[in-house]
Formats: structure tokens, C-alpha cells, sequence
């Protein structure tokens, strides 16, 4: 006959503990790579947010094609500070917020929205939880914006109309240092 | 006559820790999972409004506008979670219809 005991007691509390436990000690840990995950995305958001602030085209006619590859400059800095590998599964996609369609100038700039399962294991459940990260550091004018109203100015003093080679004359301007 | 029970086993203490640890597993046991399965434990923890729910939405709005989620915030947790940009009601940016960026209180001329 098999000797009487108390083996297995231990065994039979460390399973009833340890699932808890483990469900916890996972939540934390997913919790704790959300945070840094997100430290992470801010930072590239913000890199890429400077990249917009002064981003410009050397193109002079067209006015929209500054903000354009100001954007794009934007996506490719977002991208080298967030390189796909750091993040697995990434799921955001960088968005300006444009100074001609921003209704507020305050809010000019990139932000990003993404997800992230809340926990792995049992202990919190695995629903997503979004996150936006956002830098409205704004858009200095471009090349094209300033060459226009500098031309404009031009054309005030000669009194020729811009849009037919009103600034091509010669003229002394006067910067009030505003 | 054969002994119909051998009283023996009451003369020692074999077994007596075995049965205190079944009748507190047992005790332990029901006790969980009465809190388990209670309507208001369940809503506490994974409910609606529960903990977890609470955790969430509080990382999801101090990421996004960098202050606390509070029991004001709590009720119009969707619409600012939802904002677009249309308005100037940014939690980072406006507070209780004041902001701490400023700016000249009229617009430089264009020309």
C-alpha cells in the first residue's frame, strides 16, 4: 500500500496560484510594452512632424506641391524612426492635418492612430485599445507661398498685376520686421 | 462477533491534516467561485464600466492628449475620442474654454 503523505500539496497550490499569477505577471509585462511601444511611436511621430514643419519642393509654380512633399518627407522620417521590425503587426498609418483644410492652424501638423491587444493572457482579455499620437508643430510657408507674396508685394508697389509678370520689374521693399 | 469498525484509527493523528486541507480547498473553492460568478464582481472587473474598461480608456486618452483620465472626462469619453480636428476642443490644447498657447489677438495683415 502506497505510504501516506502530504506530497503534492505544494504542487497542488503552486497550480492553484500560479495560473493568477501568471495572468497578471503578463498583463503587466503587455501593459509595459504598450507603454514603451507608444514612447516609440510618439517619438516618430514628432521626428516626422518636424520633417512637415519645414519640408518643401523645389518647384515654385505650384503652391500645393511643397505641402505634398513636405508629407512625404514626413512618411519617410516616420518610417526610418519606426522601422517595421520595432513594432510587430504596426497597424497605423501617418496622417497630416494640412494647413489649407485645417480649420484650426493650432492643429497642423501629423498624428497617427494605431492598436494594441490590451493583454496576452486571460487576466484583462486581449480587446484592442486604440492610441493616437499627435504633433501639430505646423507648416512653415514654402518656397512657392513666399515667392508669391513677395511677387505680390512687388506688383503693389508697381501696380502690375501679378499673375501676368507683375513682379519681374525691380523694386525697393521695405521689411517692417513683422 | 467481527468488529464492525475498527476504532483504532481514532487513537492517531494520520489523516488530520489531509481532511483540514480538503475542508478548506473546499471552503476556498466555493468562496471563489461564488465571487466569480457575481454580477457584480463580473461588472466590477470585466463589465461596461469595469476596471479593465476604466484601464483602458484611461491609456487610450492620457496617450492621446497627455492628461489624466478623469470622472469629468468619463462621460464624454467618445465624443473626445472621436475628435476631429473641427473645433478647437483638444483636451491639451483648451480647458475649461481657455488654452495656454497664445497668440496676437488679431491677425497679422496679409498685405
Amino acid at each position: 500500500m502506497k505510504e501516506k503523505n502530504n506530497k503534492g500539496q505544494s504542487t497542488i497550490e503552486f497550480i492553484l496560484t500560479f495560473t493568477a499569477a501568471v495572468g497578471f505577471i503578463f498583463l503587466f509585462l503587455k501593459m509595459a510594452l504598450n507603454y514603451t511601444n507608444g514612447y516609440i511611436v510618439h517619438h516618430a511621430t514628432f521626428m516626422a512632424s518636424r520633417a512637415y514643419l519645414v519640408g518643401d519642393a523645389e518647384d515654385y509654380s505650384n503652391l500645393s506641391s511643397g505641402d505634398e512633399k513636405a508629407f512625404k518627407l514626413a512618411q519617410s522620417v516616420f518610417s526610418k524612426n519606426l522601422p517595421s521590425a520595432l513594432i510587430p503587426n504596426f497597424n497605423g498609418t501617418l496622417k497630416q492635418n494640412n494647413p489649407d483644410s485645417t480649420k484650426f492652424s493650432a492643429f497642423v501638423g501629423v498624428w497617427v492612430e494605431y492598436s494594441q491587444a490590451f493583454s496576452l493572457g486571460f487576466v484583462g482579455g486581449k480587446d484592442q485599445v486604440a492610441y493616437r499620437s499627435e504633433s501639430f508643430l505646423g507648416r512653415e510657408p514654402t518656397r512657392a507661398e513666399s515667392t508669391a507674396q513677395v511677387c505680390q508685394a512687388i506688383a503693389s508697389v508697381t501696380g502690375q498685376d501679378p499673375k501676368s509678370g507683375g513682379c519681374s520689374m525691380q523694386a525697393t521693399l521695405d521689411d517692417n520686421g513683422g | 462477533m467481527e468488529k464492525s469498525f475498527n476504532l483504532g484509527i481514532l487513537k492517531n493523528n494520520i489523516g488530520q491534516s489531509a481532511v483540514e486541507y480538503i475542508l478548506l480547498l473546499a471552503v476556498i473553492s466555493s468562496l471563489s467561485y461564488t465571487f466569480y460568478n457575481n454580477k457584480k464582481f463580473k461588472s466590477f472587473l470585466a463589465g461596461k464600466d469595469g476596471m479593465f474598461a476604466t484601464m483602458k480608456k484611461g491609456i487610450s486618452y492620457s496617450y492621446r492628449y497627455g492628461v489624466e483620465y478623469s470622472q469629468e472626462v468619463s462621460g464624454s469619453y467618445d465624443e473626445k475620442m472621436q475628435f476631429e480636428y473641427t473645433t478647437n476642443a483638444h483636451d491639451t490644447y483648451v480647458k475649461d474654454g481657455k488654452s495656454r498657447f497664445f497668440t496676437g489677438t488679431d491677425a497679422y495683415p496679409k498685405n
